[in-house]
């Protein structure tokens, strides 16, 4: 069978013209996907997946069974949290939010330490922002912090730089702190050290006001002044220099606005499919983005995040899903998860996480074996059609009956 | 050899000098060209082998080492280092024949055409599919680089 | 001899795809022990490209192979993001809100073979 003009859910471009080939069970062939997303896709034909998709304290069991352990534990948890989806559809998020109002749960997401700050500062307006096909009016690319050709392959070719037939080419410019492929192709190049981003920030806008500052930041400003609508794509170099406080760079919109007289649009280099999807959604419902507790009311607050929950070990029951704490957070953090805390994990995969935990879901893979909606990181909403038939329930399924069950 | 694309005068510098002729081209220069388009191979230049052209000999074996075979050359004389590209597809967007063929973001263009484009990405890595489509095959043949000229990580080359 | 360095990790495609295919953990390993330096700060600690050196911070320490980056500037690592250099990040709150990934100060020293 072949299918085509899947979307893919490598990166959270989520490139909606692949087409696969499949023969049985097994995907032969990839087109159009980029070397991660082709990675991506061809890992659902893993061995590992032929398994029953279900592990409980470490035995293959069925889906019934493990539903009743996850569903007593989170029912005995005093404080459970609910960690992850960032690779889960919309449906599926909605479900888990709703189960976290049940348990009076604290959730987070991977946002907290990525690019929560920014989809919030976009959600509530402080900063401005443009969807992909608007970019066609852009004449500077910005990317400051990333390098999206090892990030998210195909955003320059598919979605910001090449699509478009502008009356001029846009301008490609990057701000990083490495010698990266896209910097060696840009003609103005910025160079950072390490955490000098504040800096050359701060100077960008004494050039702006006083006309006096690095020959970077001065440089940059001209580059500015030759452009219309320029685009900033903030991506985890600028994201972690600022360590996650973006009033300066809000700042620095606002006077390149105000006496520049320039209208600059930012857009978030999301890592995860559908991080901005929980965002959304948790936006919509309790108007913040993420670290979020559900115990009293609706609270935020940077004690809710997942980073300071598993540091001071205030749950003491976590569900997991579609992320791998144990390999993306520090060691020494992840050390925590370890002291009596329960694990409940959904993922498609078998990762250090789910080695761990006491119940393990082998969850549906979206894009490919469950369909749904998910946000792009320009907000755009992307249907997902899946091409394969799977006896695996998927996240939303799962968590739809963990609902039930508490 | 670190730098992505291959220039012919770097080449040069690290081959003797000598214009002996007998790789069986008139000039030191004429080989370089040749290595490049895979013509000749780095064992026809007989002084290249000895002991002080060693350190030149280990820059040029990383960049020609391997052994090539004839099909690893399409017909338009790509040669895809498979090992480098990350499938980007920056080249077919530099190409006006991948252009042509290239969905734009949803809702605004028709989707890939695959009798178009002279390259594709097909398992993260480019491919040729239409060889003859490319400029370089046209009928007269047409000067162009640009899908090697913009590849960000060498991956792609015109050898002929 | 021992430098001091500062560790920027990035993303690298070649290493993140390896990743996701079956059968190659040792390839991923290799990618992500990785680490590119200034050629200057090579020659302070008199070693070559290959070379094994050993980078330590309170969180412990691991061993990673050197790659010279003439592009790098001198007291600065690049290393690809994964779970072995997570041995070293931290997250402090009094430091800083988010984790040192892009940022972390380390101690470099020649690793006797
Ligand atoms: S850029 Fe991202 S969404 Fe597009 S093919 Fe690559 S991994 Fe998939
Ligand atoms: S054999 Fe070697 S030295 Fe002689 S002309 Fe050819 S390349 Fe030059
Ligand atoms: S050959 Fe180069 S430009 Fe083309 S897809 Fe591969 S890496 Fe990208
Ligand atoms: S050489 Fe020119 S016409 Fe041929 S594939 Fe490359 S860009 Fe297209």
């Amino acid at each position: 069978m072949s299918y085509k003009n899947l979307v893919c859910t490598g990166c959270s471009c989520l490139c909606d013209d692949i087409g696969v080939e499949q023969e049985g069970d097994v995907i032969t062939r990839v087109e159009n996907a980029c070397r991660k997303g082709a990675a991506f896709i061809y890992a659902h034909n893993i061995n590992e997946r032929r398994n029953p998709p279900c592990l409980v304290k470490g035995e293959r069991g069925d889906l019934t069974e493990a539903l009743d352990t996850a569903t007593q534990l989170l029912r005995q948890a005093k404080k459970p949290l609910i960690f992850g989806l960032d690779n889960s559809t919309l449906e599926a998020q909605a479900r888990a939010i709703e189960l976290s109002r049940t348990l009076g749960a604290t959730i987070d997401d991977c946002s907290s330490f990525c690019q929560g700050t920014v989809v919030e500062n976009i959600l509530t307006g402080t900063l401005p922002s443009c969807s992909f096909p608007q970019l066609k009016e852009a004449d500077l690319l910005v990317y400051w912090g990333s390098n999206p050709y090892h990030s998210h392959p195909r955003h320059i070719s598919r979605f910001a730089y090449y699509p478009f037939e502008r009356a001029k080419p846009a301008g490609l410019s990057c701000v990083d702190v490495r010698d990266t492929e896209l910097s060696r192709r840009c003609r103005h190049a910025f160079r950072l050290l390490p955490g000098e981003d504040r800096d050359f920030i701060i100077s960008i806008l004494t050039v702006i006001k006083e006309d006096s500052g690095r020959e970077d930041a001065r440089a940059f400003v001209e580059l500015l002044k030759k452009s219309q609508f320029p685009i900033i794509f903030v991506g985890l170099g600028l994201t972690y220099a600022l360590d996650g406080d973006f009033s300066l760079f809000q700042q620095l919109i606002e006077t390149i606005k105000n006496i520049l007289g320039i209208g600059l649009a930012v857009i978030p280099m999301a890592c995860h499919t559908n991080m901005r999807g929980l965002n959304h959604l948790l936006y919509q419902q309790t108007g913040h983005v993420n670290k979020i507790s559900f115990a009293n009311g609706i609270s935020h607050g940077p004690q809710f995040s997942f980073l300071e929950q598993v540091r001071n070990q205030e749950a003491d029951c976590i569900l997991i899903v579609g992320t791998d704490p144990y390999s993306s957070l520090p060691a020494s953090l992840a050390k925590n998860l370890n002291r009596g805390i329960s694990l409940i994990t959904l993922d498609p995969y078998i990762t250090p996480t789910s080695m761990h935990s006491t119940v393990v879901f082998g969850g549906a893979i979206s894009g490919i074996e469950a369909g749904g909606r998910v946000v792009r990181m320009d907000g755009t909403e992307v249907t997902l059609s899946p091409i394969k038939e799977t006896d695996r329930p998927s996240d939303e399924e799962i968590i739809s009956r963990l609902l039930e069950g508490v | 050899m670190t730098q992505e694309r291959i220039n012919p005068l770097q080449i040069y510098q690290l081959l003797p000098c000598t214009d002996c002729k007998a790789c069986g081209c008139e000039t030191c220069l004429a080989f370089a060209f040749e290595l490049i388009s895979r013509e000749k191979t780095l064992a026809d230049c007989p002084d290249l082998q000895k002991e002080e052209f060693s350190s030149s000999m280990e820059l040029l074996k990383e960049y020609f080492g391997e052994e090539l075979e004839e099909a690893d050359i399409a017909e338009s004389g790509h040669l895809i280092k498979q090992e480098k590209c990350v499938g980007c597809g920056d080249c077919i967007m530099v190409c006006s024949l991948g252009r042509r063929s290239r969905v734009r973001p949803r809702g605004e263009m028709p989707a890939f055409t695959e009798s178009v484009s002279v390259l594709q990405v097909i398992d993260g890595i480019i491919h040729v599919v239409n060889p003859y489509r490319c400029k370089r095959k046209a009928d007269p043949p047409e000067y162009c680089r640009a899908c090697a000229m913009r590849c960000p990580f060498g991956a792609l080359e015109l050898v002929r | 001899m021992k430098i001091k360095l500062v560790i920027v990790t990035y993303r690298d495609a070649y290493q993140w795809a390896i990743r996701q295919t079956e059968g190659s953990e040792a390839n991923y390993q290799e990618l992500s022990s990785q680490i590119s330096m200034a050629p200057t700060d090579l020659e302070t600690l008199a070693i070559s490209e290959g070379d094994m050196i050993r980078l330590s911070d309170s969180m412990g320490a691991i061993v990673m192979k050197v790659k010279a980056d003439a592009n790098c500037p001198p007291g600065v690592g690049f290393v690809p993001v994964s779970s072995y250099i997570n041995k070293l990040t931290e997250y402090d709150p009094v430091k800083a809100q988010l984790p040192n990934f892009k940022r972390i100060e380390v101690i470099a020293e020649v690793v006797e073979a």
